[in-house]
């Protein structure tokens, strides 16, 4: 006896084009979804104006003499000098807040949950008759869904900043802040599918989101920069992939010129979609070799 | 010349094992053992082989081993023990391969992205199936006309009838024109005339591209319309495999020849 053979025809799957369809695809979702942008965006701009202002008066008491400088961060408003927080002025604050803010409110705060569900219900099966492996094309559609977001953000922000603020501090860092804003959301999508895919070994998963999120607020510097953190505190965070994922185009945006930090946020992009296609790979081998 | 098999399965078992305790228990005194893991065959060492474009029911009870069966065989699970070879390939073994070969439908999991249109569905899973725009294109063209669903194809997923939904899900399966197609239940949920053209496409599908067909169904008329051969499971272990002639009363309906088979081995009157 012997078997139809199928060998030898096999189509050539190009992985860069699965992924850059995926993207587009997303991306086309997304982008002709005018409604849920505009909702976006103007959540977006409530949560941007509120936190600048209280930044705008923490500077303020700051300047008075009392609170906030106490670890050596503290700025002075006399002489001519603009009152400041650790380097930050009332206006670079604004555009650090801005920036980081566009890449953190599009990404949707339970997407590790929303991820790993079909994985802990097994639903992800579908994904295995496939010739390729799900973990990257899953982060692709999710950039591409969530990019539009975070640019229409990014975009109210400017206009925000502009109109309550002032001008950008530096013209080529808010330049630069562009790229670091798309690489941090993908960034941050690929940890959080890396932290998702955990449900083929750990099942349930949902209290994870919880955990990834207060880690971002404070290792990332979403609610303060890096800089006004303990002095013990900011080396660890500056260690860690989180930062890449808020502080980095937060702080571009501020009118530091400092590329060095994208190379940084490449660093751990590759890492972290590296850990994605690792981590989808085995879990698909685990789940079909499941009880055994 | 040698008899050329499309599927080949021999002796093919999965035994799951339930009440496992958890590696990482710690000792207490006083605590008494676990029950010891109690071995479930799902699938009791089944062996047939099927030729190029037949049509064949796989069918049995509720638990008697089906989707363990085709998940085996689409690679997804692996066997306890045994061997399968299916277009040549060993399935669990070369699942990414063999998936550019077969098509497999499972009527309770939709393979579409339920937010896009099916059209931007096909695109994506055109692409992850190595086919260029213009084969997608034309062969989603191609697939419309025959299933009659070309207007479907733009239209949102969410606004879709399920027998619509069917037909969109199977064009996603039939996209890469593949030379076998496992459908796992496809008819659930349909109503009576979606289930009609949907059984005669099937049949179509096989007269004029000589696709091979293995479903699993628990209805009888997805059965006597379909398929040509029947395999029947039960507990794991093949209990009937013939053509659907042998089985079907004077008027070629098979219904209570299944119930007689499904009633004897569960042991009742």
């Amino acid at each position: 006896m012997t078997a139809v053979l199928a060998r030898g025809d096999d189509p050539v799957v190009s992985l860069p084009r699965v992924l850059w369809r995926s993207f587009t695809a997303g991306f086309n979702l997304t982008s002709t979804d005018k409604a849920a942008l505009a909702a976006r965006a103007w959540f977006y701009a409530v949560v941007t104006s509120v936190l600048a202002s209280m930044w705008r008066i923490a500077i303020s008491v700051n300047n008075n003499g009392s609170g906030v400088g106490e670890s050596g961060v503290g700025g002075s408003g006399v002489d001519g000098v603009e009152p400041s927080v650790a380097g930050y002025t009332a206006v670079a604050i604004f555009w650090y807040i801005a920036a980081a803010e566009a890449a953190l409110i599009p990404v949707p705060s339970n997407l590790i949950e929303q991820v790993a569900k079909p994985i802990a219900d097994e639903s992800v099966e579908v994904w295995f008759s496939r010739p390729v492996y799900a973990g990257l094309p899953t982060v692709l559609f999710r950039f591409g869904q969530i990019l539009p977001v975070s640019l229409a953000c990014a975009l109210t922000g400017c206009v925000l900043a502009i109109v309550l603020a002032g001008p950008p501090p530096n013209l080529v860092a808010l330049l630069l802040a562009l790229p670091a804003l798309c690489l941090a959301v993908l960034l941050s999508i690929a940890m959080q599918h890396t932290f998702a895919g955990l449900a083929f070994w750990l099942g349930d998963i949902s209290g994870m989101w919880l955990v990834y999120h207060r880690t971002v607020f404070i290792l990332g510097g979403l609610i303060i920069p890096l800089e006004t953190l303990p002095s013990w505190l900011e080396p660890v965070a500056r260690a860690m992939p989180f930062m890449a994922t808020v502080y980095v185009p937060g702080r571009l945006a501020s009118g530091h010129v400092e590329p060095t930090l994208i190379v940084r946020q490449l660093f751990w992009l590759v890492i972290a979609l590296g850990a994605v296609a690792l981590v989808y790979r085995r879990g698909e081998e685990r789940m079909c070799r499941r009880n055994l | 010349m040698p008899q050329a098999y499309t599927i080949e399965v021999d002796r093919l078992t999965r035994v799951f094992a339930s009440g496992r305790r958890s590696r990482f228990r710690l000792p207490r005194p006083g605590r008494t053992e676990p029950v010891a893991q109690r071995a479930v065959e799902a699938v009791n060492g089944i062996s047939f082989a099927i030729e190029p474009g037949e049509r064949v029911a796989f069918v049995g009870p509720n638990g008697a081993g089906k989707s363990t069966s085709i998940k085996m065989l689409t690679g997804i699970l692996y066997p306890t023990s045994g061997s399968a070879s299916v277009l040549g390939y060993t399935p669990w073994l070369e699942r990414k391969a063999l998936a550019r070969h077969i098509g497999s439908l499972f009527g309770q999991r939709s393979q579409l992205w339920s937010q896009l249109e099916p059209v931007k569905s096909f695109a994506l899973l055109g692409a992850i199936f190595g086919l260029s725009q213009l084969d997608i294109d034309a062969r989603v063209g191609e697939l419309g006309e025959i299933l009659d669903a070309s207007d479907l194809y733009h239209r949102p997923l969410r606004n879709l009838s399920l027998g619509q939904r069917m037909k969109c899900e199977l064009t996603a399966t039939l996209l890469h024109s593949p030379q076998l197609l496992f459908l796992d239940e496809p008819s659930i949920g349909l109503d009576l005339v979606a289930k009609r053209s949907f059984r005669k496409l099937l049949a179509d599908l096989n007269t004029n591209l000589g696709t091979t067909i293995f479903l699993t169904s628990h209805d009888a008329a997805d059965i006597e319309e379909v398929a040509e051969r029947v395999i029947v499971i039960s507990h794991g272990s093949i209990r009937f495999d013939g053509p659907v002639s042998d089985l079907g009363d004077s008027d070629g309906r098979v219904e209570s020849s299944l119930g007689e088979l499904y009633t004897e081995e569960r042991g009742s009157p």
